[in-house]
């Protein structure tokens, strides 16, 4: 991309003087004497915290687990979200049956799971596993159908009048068209997602972030939790924000999808 | 009537589904009840007041966190975007603070507070309180410079200025807020009954799933659906149609 | 809006208000009914109580939690639960439960 224009900028180098005001109060209360430190850790200690888990690795490990739960989920959701999402963007029929239990069922989707996820699974990854897509399922489907469905007439037409078959319609303009919808599902699907993780993995889980942070709290230990609860925020943060921003750029922006 | 059929349709087309698959598969009593050994396991639920007390609790917990945490969020929102630096500023960081579900700040609100009430309902205020304040902020700063400048030729004080012009215009901002925050907070807080055990419909599915009384697991299921449905169906879903219609704004 | 009373919330939240009250109002007419007169009197005293609760059926783990909150639970015995120290407040939500039978001062 180009330069930035000026005020981009300072809007930019504002909000990074809003984490540094953050992180000042957070050294001031804590120096200060107002709360004791086993209260809150030092920003000194959680960064002392974080530097000895990555030299022992106990950190990356735990946020690799975490992380690859999350990628096989949302894959395994995805996959599903998606093939269900068209099958029922395409179909008014089988659409009006599902989409009723897929809007109730969305109600009790993910952390509702757990006890019934525990019941069949035990405490195992395909527990985690289930829990977890389960809540990324309704986001990608209801967002592949809404895709679908707002790919306009006209150009479904347009293909048929050039005589395009079922199939290439639906391969050639539908998808294609119904590409930021599933795409915005796809996103918002790893945000949920990563929500969901850290709550099955607070309950169910002997690895990973949730684990970590659940664990140091039996302890007291809030400079562990503090650097849990960073880490698991910057990767949020990323994932709400940035991840997915730039693929849609290379790849539906530049399709012209967009108008 | 007619309506009313066709909405059911589907679900009892389910039930049915559930009622075949669990008989002609001869699946356990404990790995999927029958519908009917759920109805029979809620009706006993709430005959012994178990299912009635926790869902009591859990409904004050999400009224008392909503309530608060819309307010707050609302009204602290409002002065944040006042000024255009201030809001440049802190945009980010309640970003992140949205982002940074609630539960994952459990842990630390167990030291603080133990495994109790207060623990669960600061954790759903925090889920609720973020998402309200981010949106009130960017609806607030989204109101046309004219409307704002216009009160001011009018005369109009700062109280003209916040109910009169900035309030009306960030209302589908702030309803959508509530919207998300109310999702999130609720899903929360389900969670946090869970870990810290504290009575409320989380512990119950959870208790009884120590207890092996899967029919009553998904009884809390079910209830805890139907709850959430029920509030976003007539509450949440009616305001936020009510304000984008009002104030003809399209915002999706 | 015209006629927002018949609105689904309006008529939704007006409906669990109305039946909210509802159940409060018997829980309170059922829960002097329920109660020996003899604790009521104590419990008007602001005196802590002692007393047997009956429940129609055997207690689970719930209720038992339920009534430690409540005051000293220091045993149960068939569908009985004896408590002892219980404020006149907590005797008094103990006695609006439409799952406690009686309140009384000895078992039966």
């Amino acid at each position: 991309m180009g330069t930035r224009p000026p005020l981009a900028r300072a809007k930019q180098l504002r909000g990074v003087l809003g984490f540094v005001l953050l992180f000042a109060i957070w050294q001031g209360i804590t120096s200060s004497g107002l709360v004791k430190p086993i209260a809150l850790a030092t920003p000194e200690a959680v960064f002392s915290v974080i530097v000895a888990g990555i030299a022992d690795h106990s950190l990356l490990i735990n946020t690799g687990v975490s992380l690859e739960r999350l990628i096989l989920s949302v894959i395994v959701a995805g996959l599903l979200g998606i093939a269900l999402g068209v099958a029922v963007g395409l179909s008014r029929r089988f659409g009006s049956f599902v989409e009723p239990l897929a809007a109730f069922f969305n109600a009790i989707s993910g952390i509702v799971w757990l006890p019934l996820a525990i019941t069949w699974f035990g405490l195992t990854w395909k527990m985690l596993l289930f829990v977890i897509a389960n809540s990324v399922f309704f986001i990608i489907f209801f967002n592949t159908l809404l895709g679908i469905r707002t790919v306009p007439r006209v150009y479904e037409q347009a293909v048929f009048t050039l005589g395009a078959s079922r199939w290439r319609s639906i391969l050639d303009v539908i998808v294609p068209g119904a590409l930021p919808g599933i795409i915005s599902g796809l996103r918002l699907g790893l945000g949920f997602g990563w929500r969901a993780l850290i709550a099955a993995e607070l309950v169910g889980a002997t690895q990973g972030l949730g684990f970590m942070i659940y664990s140091a709290a039996q302890y007291l230990r809030t400079d562990v939790i503090l650097a849990g609860i960073i880490v698991i925020g910057v990767i949020a943060f990323t994932l709400d924000a940035l991840l997915l921003g730039p693929l849609e750029r290379a790849t539906v922006e530049r399709w012209g999808v967009y108008q | 009537m007619i309506g009313f059929a066709r909405a059911v349709a589907p679900f009892a087309a389910f039930v049915t589904l559930w009622a075949i698959v669990v008989a002609v598969f001869h699946v356990p009593q404990d790995v999927m009840p029958s519908p009917n050994a759920v109805a029979v396991a809620f009706g006993d639920a709430i005959r012994k007041g178990v299912l009635t007390v926790y869902t009591g609790e859990t409904i004050r917990r999400i009224l008392l966190a909503a309530s608060s945490g819309a307010l707050i969020g609302v009204a602290a929102g409002f002065f944040v975007a006042l000024n255009d630096v201030v809001a440049d500023i802190a945009l980010p960081v309640i970003r992140f603070f949205q982002s940074l579900s609630g539960i994952a700040w459990l842990p630390l609100f167990i030291v603080w507070f133990g495994f109790s009430d207060k623990t669960i309902v600061v954790a759903v205020w925090y889920t609720l309180f973020f998402p309200v304040l981010f949106n009130t902020v960017v609806g607030v700063k989204t109101v046309p410079r004219v409307y704002r400048n216009a009160i001011l030729t009018l005369g109009g004080d700062w109280r003209r200025m916040v109910f009169d012009v900035l309030l009306p215009g960030a209302i589908p901002y702030i309803v959508g807020g509530i919207r998300i925050g109310a999702a999130f907070g609720w899903r929360v807080l389900i969670a946090a009954e869970i870990v810290i055990g504290a009575g409320g419909l989380g512990y119950f599915i959870f208790k009884a799933e120590a207890f092996h009384l899967t029919a009553r697991i998904v009884a809390g299921m079910l209830t805890i659906g139907t709850l959430w449905y029920l509030t976003d169906f007539f509450v949440l879903r009616p305001l936020e149609e009510a304000t984008i219609e009002r104030w003809g704004l399209v915002h999706r | 809006m015209r006629r927002w009373y018949l609105h689904r919330t309006i008529l939704f939240l007006a409906t669990l208000l109305v039946l909210w009250c509802a159940w409060y109002a018997y829980s309170v007419v059922s829960a002097e009914r329920k109660t020996d007169p003899a604790i009521l009197a104590e419990m008007r005293e602001h005196k802590s109580v002692e007393l047997w609760a009956e429940l129609p059926f055997t207690p689970e783990e719930f209720h038992m939690h339920y009534m430690q909150d409540r005051g000293t639970l220091t045993g149960v015995s068939g569908n009985w639960m004896h408590l002892m120290g219980v404020s006149p407040s907590a005797a008094w939500t103990i006695a609006r439960q439409y799952w406690v039978e009686r309140v009384t001062t000895r078992k039966e």
